[in-house]
């Protein structure tokens, strides 16, 4: 009795055991898997496919490799087949990649479809264009761009045709809506000290006599218009004024009397 | 196998230093339309730029756009559609424009242009520039609704507004010249 529960128990524990093993393995096989998908790029260049790389725009990044964010970069790339089937280019894809380990993929960016059959001695030239975003302002990146293509029977090709590290450069040519504000209220702030000034510097000329005799204010003169003065407040003008005093102190007076 | 995959590496590594490799001429021609918008019977400017990446000048090159304007939907304003260079040295680039003008409203495929050219005299080379792809050519009256002056907006807004504006200005102007006298006393 004793001896069958434990061997039942041993059972039920291999069972799970190996059913723990088969999560594991899940795990494990999950790596060739993205080994795999990375060997794909390793698939190569076709011999009798050449190819071209140029950049457009900005004009001088084929020889310094400098974009600035926020600007589009446009590059061309040309295929020539040199061999006797035809070629379908597929599309491009490009990719920043961190500049020490380019299999680490900072940003991909939407690759470009052209689906565009190259005959035999023929060439194509197909263009991209992309823009680097600010918060890759001021570093290296590595910038890769691939050209997948097949041929007509059916094997797919990879062709690197850029693949160096490039200097991201803040844009400061246009105008920052920030250091225009603080310009304008710069400005703003130099006109109202320049005002002060002023004021505070006529204060001082007059209390030394600087200026002309000060003309003094001694209320309008007695002659009155009348024409403008309705008739009736003229005649109550005529009449006494009211005892002065406030009405409170005039009735305690009269409560006195 | 260790050898075999070696020589396997040494071949990719060759092979992807051939694919980009160039020793001839080689042209990259680029055809890309420089307006913004294409209005019917309104001026659209395209740029052809032709970039020699090889290593040796090209010669005799045409480039050929005749098949992606016909002129039944298309009147060239200014510029030709067929031009011939003698000769694009290594490493320099042409860029050639022409306007044209719609001549009806739709969406429009632009297709690519095909550039021809001679490495050493004898070799031709048959080159199709990028595709800008389908655009829409806007009708004159929806680029005007959106782009144009609105003089004819303006002149009703004022029409509007006269009652407000300008009626109460003439009251003003009125009741101001009741009292001429009293204005000139005060100031005297």
């Amino acid at each position: 009795m004793k001896l069958s529960t434990v061997f039942l128990l041993s059972v039920i524990g291999l069972c799970a055991v190996y059913a723990a093993d088969v999560v594991d393995g899940e795990v494990t096989d999950d790596a060739p898997k993205a080994a795999q998908e990375e060997d794909d790029l390793t698939i190569g260049a076709s011999p009798d496919a050449g190819l071209a790389f140029h950049f457009v725009q900005p004009a001088d990044a084929n020889i310094l490799h400098e974009f600035y964010t926020g600007k589009p970069v446009k590059f061309l790339i040309g295929f020539q087949n040199k061999g006797e089937k035809d070629f379908v280019v597929k599309y491009s894809e490009t990719s920043f990649r961190f500049p020490t380990d380019y299999t680490y993929h900072l940003q991909n960016f939407t690759r470009g479809e052209y689906n565009r059959r190259v005959a035999p001695k023929e060439e194509v030239t197909l263009d991209y264009g992309f823009y680097a975003h600010e918060t890759f302002a001021g570093r290296p990146v590595g910038l890769v761009v691939n050209v997948h293509y097949q041929d007509a029977d059916g094997n797919v090709f990879v062709n690197n045709v850029f693949n160096q590290t490039v200097n991201i450069l803040e844009d400061d040519s246009g105008f920052s809506g920030e250091t225009g504000f603080l310009f304008i209220f710069f400005v703003a702030l130099s006109i109202g000290g320049l005002y002060l000034a002023n004021q505070f510097l006529s204060k001082l000329s007059r209390k030394s006599g600087l200026s002309k005799r000060r003309v003094v204010e001694q209320g309008t003169s007695s002659e009155v218009d009348f024409e403008w003065i309705p008739r009736d407040a003229v005649k109550n003008k005529e009449k006494k004024s009211p005892v002065a005093g406030s009405p409170k102190a005039r009735k305690s007076a009269k409560k006195a009397e | 196998m260790r050898f075999l995959l070696i020589a396997l590496l040494a071949v990719a590594i060759n092979g992807a230093d051939v694919g980009t490799q160039t020793k001839d001429a080689f042209i990259l021609a680029h055809k890309q339309p420089l307006s913004t918008y294409a209005v019917e019977n309104m001026d659209f400017v395209l740029e052809y730029g032709l970039y020699n990446v090889g290593d040796k000048a090209a010669q005799k090159v045409t480039i050929d756009d005749r098949h992606s304007f016909p002129t039944n939907s298309f009147e060239i304003i200014k510029g030709l559609l067929h031009v011939h260079y003698e000769k694009i040295p290594a490493g320099t680039n042409v860029t050639h424009s022409v306007v044209i003008r719609p001549r009806a409203y739709g969406f429009f495929n632009y297709t690519a242009a095909q550039v021809t050219y001679y490495t050493d005299n004898e070799n031709l080379h048959v080159t199709l520039t990028n595709t800008p792809g389908e655009g829409y050519i806007y009708k004159q009256r929806e680029y005007d609704r959106r782009f144009a002056p609105k003089y004819g907006y303006f002149f009703v807004f004022f029409l509007v507004v006269a009652p407000t504006t300008l009626g109460s200005f003439f009251l003003f102007q009125q009741s101001k010249a009741r009292f001429p006298n009293i204005v000139k006393k005060k100031t005297a």
